[in-house]
């Protein structure tokens, strides 16, 4: 069996973990590039999501390549996500392909994830110690990769060098994927702290600090956003957003309690704007910045795909918490028809604003 | 003089109206529905609705403007599901919200959170809840609740047999609908979102054209629950929309037991549930090959002529087919 | 002490329009160029500077450089800007510095329109077209050029209009249909260029300025802020006054002069290159870079045969590099 996954985050760096320890073998799509869209628009009904048009053109990209069998998310409801796997079968068994289909059901945990985990290490002679290890192995990665990711974020307002904290970023996860054991891995962390040391930086500097929140995959996902992060970084902006893998794994087992800006905590600030939980990161987006600005957050950014249903909700409800709360919103609903000038003109105008706004502040 | 409450003739209207008025009405409440009565009428309210929406959403926000003046009370239930394991668009769980934040000056709306699918926020249990807050006891709202569900049973049984459609589609005489006989006059199904199909703003001139036509309509509601469910099963993935899975399992339904000679999908541009849906249902009538299918897209730019040409050509396309037939 | 001979200087180089300004030490307007864009930036500005330079007095002396619209990055380093900004920014600084209680800022531009919400003279929200061009002055331009009218004249004949017909369609082809059937079905001239006013007006208010709170004092500026029959049609939408400034056309350069006033008050150096910049070959050369997955298309700028400057990447190695040698060294 050849496993691919859609790109997603650092999906790859925690399976390629777990992978490198007990199997199995994984065939992972080309990093998404301009072909990767292009490919999965081509072949997909043109009012689909933008992300379903992203993650067909992985699987097209990693069939070619020679994968055999896609392992790919789903839930019950309420939007498109989990319909994905029927409609996107039948497009790539039109195109030719030969392929099996694992779905994950989201709302399977049990069943889904961990029953067939268990299952498949049984089948390989995996020892149940083993595959702990390589799960804890995988995680500690993706631990770090996030708390890289933070560090970037706060580094590059103050970098003296364009384009320096990025580069420092992509090294570190370099070394954290090249680890291959738990003792390469301290070495790995103590690289990543020394070169992020090492980056020149003005500190005089007060970045403006802005939230990114909306739709889980144009968050994670630079692919998708058009690297919003790092153009803000690069306005000097700080940015943190709300979508990381460690947050969504602790709000699913509920493990989340201790964390004050956790998704649950999102939620339960979004009732006075939306009463009920109406799935996906919906109500979310709508409380996020309700605690965000308690930190400091001078500005939210939300970015959804076109068309996307929940989002939509909340989008229209953050006009009313922007007021409320005195906290300026941006939203970008993002098709294909991805403009370069049409993000950086929005985002220097933004980024102004607050600046403006900040300044008017201080004066009073 | 009693309370008036005001139900937006959109959305879930097209199905549930029976329920909500019959339940209101004999607690003694008078229910007002909008009715579109000008020029302009639907572009008043597009205004205020949010440019990543489809067409039913908007058409919420232009009657609920113009309802607000003539009702105490709006009522715009959250749905989030009205049957097991299914649920709506999430939109629609979200309405209230949007309604609210984007229309000034609302009376207040009625949104009790329906969610068949757990114990607390049924459909009797909410209803009963708001009943409550606007005064009235537990026994007469029971009595108001069997009603209600008596006369949507009613509705179901009479659309099941084509009876409503007559109504809902007022252009077609009574005796040209569900003929599911064999014989001479073709059949054509149409399948969509009950608020894409039924609302005047979208059907009229595909019904003028297909009245015109000698053919016979039969639609999704005609095909029995357990037809659909077994459908769907056959599928093998269990689809989580309410409308949704009733459109895919009805147009399967359709094809595989060939009562039709040809099937239109309406649908409208932005709609998150047909974009996945359709291409289910268009790949299995194309893979099929003996009925014709036609897709029928609407959103608020659709030129009457384009849409016309489409369904003339259908039309005249199922008349050579049908004469090539007979010839052979 | 204030300098006299103090003097700012704003370019805004968009995709239709290039304008210039130059504001003296009181921020009045000294003297603006407008001209068309034509595709070519770099023979545009030239070309701008030649005329502007011809009308400023003698004794005044450029103390600092603002740079806007879409070509604002490309502009900035053939002239030696001190302030890049972004339209919006630009645009509404000249509003407010005209009128300091505006609260709503209308531009109508070539090919791109905003719409600026502005209280206390700060920018509180903004919003510019996204899905289509049907809000822009194209959408005029082309059903001009068809109907055999000149745009300037537009206006008149929309005034004259007892009552206009609805043209449909929020895109130009559809409604030039509509047009043409209107025409063929006899209705008057005036009555279907006053609708096709009203349908970019309609257009622009769904498309830009969709969900803002739109009040009082409105200002309407852009190229097409000239038409009348645009400044009536958006009178009657919104149902309050509409004022054009004066300067209406050439508010982004203003604003950018208005920027590098702020932001040199007087004591710094500018980095402005001087005129003799009109007289210099100047091109650029581009290149896809194939390094990443990103292919980036990066475009170095070169002046008198020597590479200057060099952006469009997303990772900065060619912007760094450019010391070294230009697009040559990777």
């Amino acid at each position: 069996m050849r496993l691919t996954v859609p790109h997603l985050g650092h999906m790859d760096i925690f399976l390629n973990a777990m992978a490198k320890r007990i199997g199995p073998e994984f065939i992972f799509p080309p990093k998404t590039s301009p072909r990767t869209l292009l490919l999965g628009m081509k072949h997909s009904p043109e009012s689909t999501c933008l992300p379903f048009k992203f993650i067909l053109g992985n699987f097209i990209e990693a069939l070619e390549r020679g994968a055999d069998t896609i392992a790919m998310m789903s839930e019950h409801g309420p939007c498109r996500l989990g319909m994905y796997d029927v409609v996107m079968q039948q497009i790539l068994k039109d195109l030719g392909f030969k392929f099996d289909w694992i779905t994950m059901d989201n709302t399977r945990i049990w069943s889904d994830y961990l029953l067939r985990f268990d299952r498949e290490r049984r089948k390989r002679g995996v020892s149940f110690w083993e595959s702990i290890q390589a799960i804890r192995f995988g995680c500690r990665k993706v631990r770090l990769c996030e708390f890289v990711e933070r560090m970037t974020h706060q580094m590059r307002p103050l970098e003296v060098k364009r384009g320096e904290a990025t580069r420092v970023q992509n090294d570190c996860f370099k070394f954290i994927d090249e680890a291959s054991d738990f003792k390469e891995m301290r070495w790995a962390r103590q690289q990543c702290l020394e070169r992020f040391k090492q980056i020149e930086k003005d500190d005089s500097r007060n970045p403006l600090r802005v939230l990114i929140t909306g739709e889980g995959y144009m968050v994670i996902n630079p692919h998708a956003n058009q690297d919003i992060e790092q153009r803000l970084g690069e306005m000097g902006v700080e940015v943190t957003r709300t979508m990381w893998f460690t947050s969504q794994i602790s709000f699913a087992l509920h493990l989340d309690f201790l964390n004050p800006r956790s998704k649950r905590k999102a939620i339960k600030a979004s009732k006075p704007y939306l009463s009920h939980n109406i799935g996906g990161e919906c109500n979310a987006s709508i409380g996020y910045p309700i605690l965000f600005k308690k930190d400091g957050y001078e500005g939210v950014i939300q970015l959804l795909p076109f068309g996307c249903m929940l989002e939509a909700v909340a989008k229209n409800i953050l006009v009313r918490v922007s007021q409320e709360h005195d906290i300026p919103v941006l939203t970008f609903s993002l098709n294909e028809n991805l403009s370069e000038t049409m993000i950086t003109t929005r985002l220097s105008a933004f980024v102004d604003l607050l600046q403006k706004r900040r300044e008017r502040k201080r004066k009073e | 003089m009693s309370i008036r409450i005001g139900i937006p003739r959109a959305l879930t209207y097209y199905r549930y109206f029976p329920l909500w008025n019959t339940f209101f009405a004999d607690l003694g409440f008078e229910v007002v529905v909008s009715r579109p009565n000008h020029r302009g009428f639907f572009e008043e309210g597009f205004k205020f609705a949010d440019d990543d929406t489809c067409i039913p959403i908007k058409m919420a926000y232009a009657h609920t403007l113009h309802l607000k003046e003539q009702v105490d009370f709006l009522f715009v239930p959250r749905l989030l599901s009205l049957e097991p394991r299914t649920c709506f668009c999430p939109r629609l769980a979200g309405l209230p919200e949007m309604l609210k934040y984007s229309i000034p000056n609302l009376p207040l709306i009625l949104n009790p959170y329906i969610d068949e699918r757990y114990r607390n926020s049924r459909l009797f249990h909410s209803l009963s809840e708001m009943a409550v807050t606007l005064g009235k006891g537990p026994k007469e709202i029971k009595q108001a609740f069997g009603k209600g569900e008596m006369a949507y049973q009613h509705f179901r049984e009479r659309m099941e047999k084509g009876e409503e459609v007559a109504e809902l589609f007022p252009k077609i005489e009574k005796e040209r609908l569900f003929s599911q006989k064999e014989g001479r006059r073709k059949n054509i199904a149409i399948v969509g979102h009950p608020y894409c199909l039924y609302d005047p703003y979208f059907n009229f001139n595909l019904l003028k054209v297909l009245g015109e036509a000698h053919v016979s309509i039969c639609t999704q509601e005609m095909v029995s629950r357990e037809n659909i469910d077994s459908e769907i099963r056959r599928l093998g993935k269990d689809i989580y929309w309410t409308f949704g899975r009733e459109i895919l399992g009805a147009s399967l339904y359709y094809l595989h037991s060939k009562r039709v000679d040809g099937l239109i999908y309406l649908t409208c541009f932005a709609c998150g549930v047909d974009s996945m849906i359709e291409p289910l249902v268009r790949h299995r009538f194309r893979e099929e090959q003996e009925i014709l299918y036609l897709c029928l897209m609407i959103d608020e730019h659709t030129s009457p002529a384009g849409f016309l040409t489409r369904l003339e050509a259908f039309l005249e396309t199922l008349d050579r087919r049908e004469t090539s037939r007979s010839m052979t | 002490m204030i300098d006299q001979m103090e003097s700012y200087l704003g370019i805004d180089v968009g995709s239709v329009s290039t304008n210039l300004a130059i504001l003296n030490h009181g921020g009045e307007v000294i003297c603006h160029q407008y001209l068309l864009t034509h595709g070519q930036p770099i023979q545009a500005i030239q070309q701008g500077l030649r005329d502007i330079q011809s009308t400023l007095p003698k004794d005044l002396e450029i103390r600092g450089v603002g740079t806007t619209g879409s070509a604002r990055q490309l502009t900035g380093i053939l002239v030696g800007a001190d302030v890049v900004k972004n339209e919006i920014t630009a645009q509404a600084m000249a509003a407010v510095h005209f009128y300091p209680d505006v609260r709503t800022v209308l531009e109508i531009g070539g090919q791109d329109s905003k719409i600026i919400i502005i209280r206390d003279g700060l920018v509180i929200d903004f919003g510019m077209n996204t899905v289509c061009a049907a809000g822009t002055g194209s959408f005029l331009d082309q059903q001009a050029l068809r109907l055999g009218i000149p745009i300037e004249d537009f206006g008149e004949y929309a005034l004259q209009s007892k009552s206009a017909v609805r043209i449909a369609g929020r895109c130009t082809v559809f409604a030039e249909s509509d047009m043409v059937h209107k025409q063929q079905t006899g209705c008057h001239l005036e009555d279907i260029i006053a609708g096709l006013c009203e349908a970019l007006v309609r257009n622009y208010l769904n498309n830009v300025a969709k969900g803002k709170d739109i009040q009082k004092p409105i200002l309407f500026q852009g190229g097409v802020a000239a038409n009348l029959g645009i400044k009536q049609a958006l009178e009657k939408e919104l149902g309050m006054e509409i004022l054009v400034p004066k300067f209406y056309h050439v508010m982004g350069a203003i604003g950018s002069a208005l920027l590098a006033k702020e932001k040199m008050d007087g004591t710094r150096k500018s980095q402005f290159k001087g005129f003799r910049i009109v007289d210099m070959s100047c091109g650029t050369r581009n290149l896809f870079c194939e390094d990443c997955e990103n292919t980036c298309e990066v475009i170095e700028f070169i002046m008198e045969d020597r590479p200057i400057s060099c952006w469009g990447d997303r990772c900065g190695k060619w912007e760094a590099e450019i010391s070294k040698g230009g697009l040559s060294r990777p």
